[in-house]
């Protein structure tokens, strides 16, 4: 009898064990690189810009360059401190040795070069939204970029690193939205750019939408601010800015996004949003305009 | 006998002495809070106006922008000593004053330091085309304090 139940439950741990793997293994991208493609630096930068790479991989205080990223400055997370990695073409501490194929897995499948998920402080949950060539001009960028040998940098080492990565893939199942961005027709082409952006190479959504119990962003709260994911305060709703009077119109928030408190808009700052707001002034006037005919119209 | 009874008294006075100077602190501390606070607000409105005349939405006065220039300078200088320690978020009155400001004291001197300069420099403003210059270096300041010593809105 004992014996029986013995077996009963080794097989059931078994069970359990072959669903764990089966369900969190690391699914790779699974669209088309597409062939030949030229990739255009100038819209690189524009991503990396939109996309504020550099406030998490800049290195860490006194490790050299600071307009490089080079990774290394500690990332405080309510799981533990992240040291976002460097991603400069230097091989082999950089991602010079990457390909296309692995660069794009990382962006939009969360999945690194050697087949691990990455931790979604790293917001490939929502750069899986962005044009493909978007990203492949992104890598373009950051290889016209300086090589900086980060050998000597601080990386991640999390207690319990390697079990909760590959469980990673049980939080994909129930977060990870792989169907990209879908525009909204019926606007016009400014405010689909500015939701482009926003949702993909921006994600915004990452702060300004709160999470939901199992840390999946809540989009029936799309953008209507919550808890500060690094603790203290609150991230502010980008909704119903025009109702609430936040701003006056697009212009006036067109020119919040790109000077902040610089010309004196209140609150654009703290939480680190001056790090977004110094990223967002080197967009071209086009962009953080379409950001700021977007957000206008969230009622 | 007797000498427990005297170290009850003193033990007692001691308890007292001990709450009351905790209350008289913690009511320094939460007018200097009230206090900074109130300095900040007169810093806000010195802005309002160099930022209306930056925006074109008053017309330029040199004797305005050299009034909101100073008025942010001393209320600037008057904030500047009213962050002792024990003064952050949890000292009982709401305010955004993050442990940073501690943990770096050297770096928040320097911030405030940059700020009440480039108000200084505000306030000597004489003409229309150096306003903006002069702005962005003031506006400059006032991130370069929130971003890394102030917490976001609760």
């Amino acid at each position: 009898m004992r014996k029986k139940a013995a077996l009963l439950l080794a097989s059931a741990c078994l069970v359990g064990a072959v669903a764990f793997m089966v369900l969190s293994a690391p699914q790779p991208f699974n669209g088309v690189l597409p062939p030949g493609y030229q990739p255009d630096v100038a819209n690189g930068k524009v991503m990396y810009d939109a996309g504020g790479c550099i406030s998490c991989h800049k290195p860490d205080k006194g490790q050299g360059d600071a307009s490089l990223p080079s990774g290394g400055a500690p990332l405080p997370t309510p799981i533990g401190v992240f040291y976002p990695p460097n991603i400069t073409g230097d091989k082999p501490s950089g991602i010079g040795d990457w390909s296309d194929g692995q660069f794009v897995n990382a962006m939009m499948a969360g999945v690194s070069p050697d087949g691990q998920h990455y931790f979604p402080a790293f917001p490939f949950t929502s750069y899986a939204r962005m044009k493909i060539t978007d990203v492949l001009d992104l890598k373009a960028y950051l290889m016209s970029l300086k090589n900086v040998d980060a050998s000597s940098h601080k990386t991640t080492s999390l207690f319990g690193a390697p079990l909760l990565r590959r469980g990673l893939g049980l939080w994909k199942r129930l977060n990870f939205e792989r169907s990209g961005f879908v525009p909204d027709k019926t606007q016009t082409p400014e405010i689909i750019r500015g939701a482009y952006l926003v949702a993909g190479p921006g994600h915004c959504n990452e702060c300004h939408t709160p999470r939901n119990i199992s840390m999946g962003l809540d989009f029936s709260r799309h953008l209507a601010g919550g808890p500060h994911p690094e603790g203290k305060g609150k991230v502010p709703s980008l909704r119903g800015l025009k109702e609430r009077k936040r701003f006056s119109s697009v212009d006036d928030l067109n020119s919040a996004l790109r000077f902040g408190e610089i010309l004196g808009y209140e609150d654009m700052s703290s939480g680190g949003m001056g790090d977004v707001q110094t990223n967002m002034s080197k967009l071209p006037e086009t962009d953080s305009k379409a950001i700021a005919a977007y957000l206008f119209s969230l009622k | 006998m007797m000498i427990s009874k005297f170290m009850k008294t003193v033990a007692v006075f001691g308890a007292v002495a001990f709450i009351t100077t905790g209350v008289a602190q913690a009511d320094g501390h939460l007018g200097k809070i009230k206090e900074r606070q109130a300095a900040m607000k007169e810093v806000g409105a010195g802005m309002k106006v160099i930022v209306g005349t930056a925006k074109g939405e008053m017309a330029f006065d040199a004797a305005a922008i050299h009034k909101a220039g100073m008025q942010i300078k001393t209320n600037l200088e008057k904030a500047s000593p009213l962050f002792p320690e024990g003064t952050g978020e949890d000292a009982g009155v709401e305010n955004r004053a993050m442990p940073e400001i501690w943990l770096d004291t050297e770096g928040f001197a320097a911030a405030m330091k940059k700020a009440i300069a480039a108000a200084d420099n505000m306030a000597g403003v004489q003409k229309q085309a150096d306003l903006m210059p002069a702005l962005g270096q003031l506006g400059a300041g006032c991130k370069g304090c929130h971003e890394k010593f102030r917490t976001p809105k609760k």
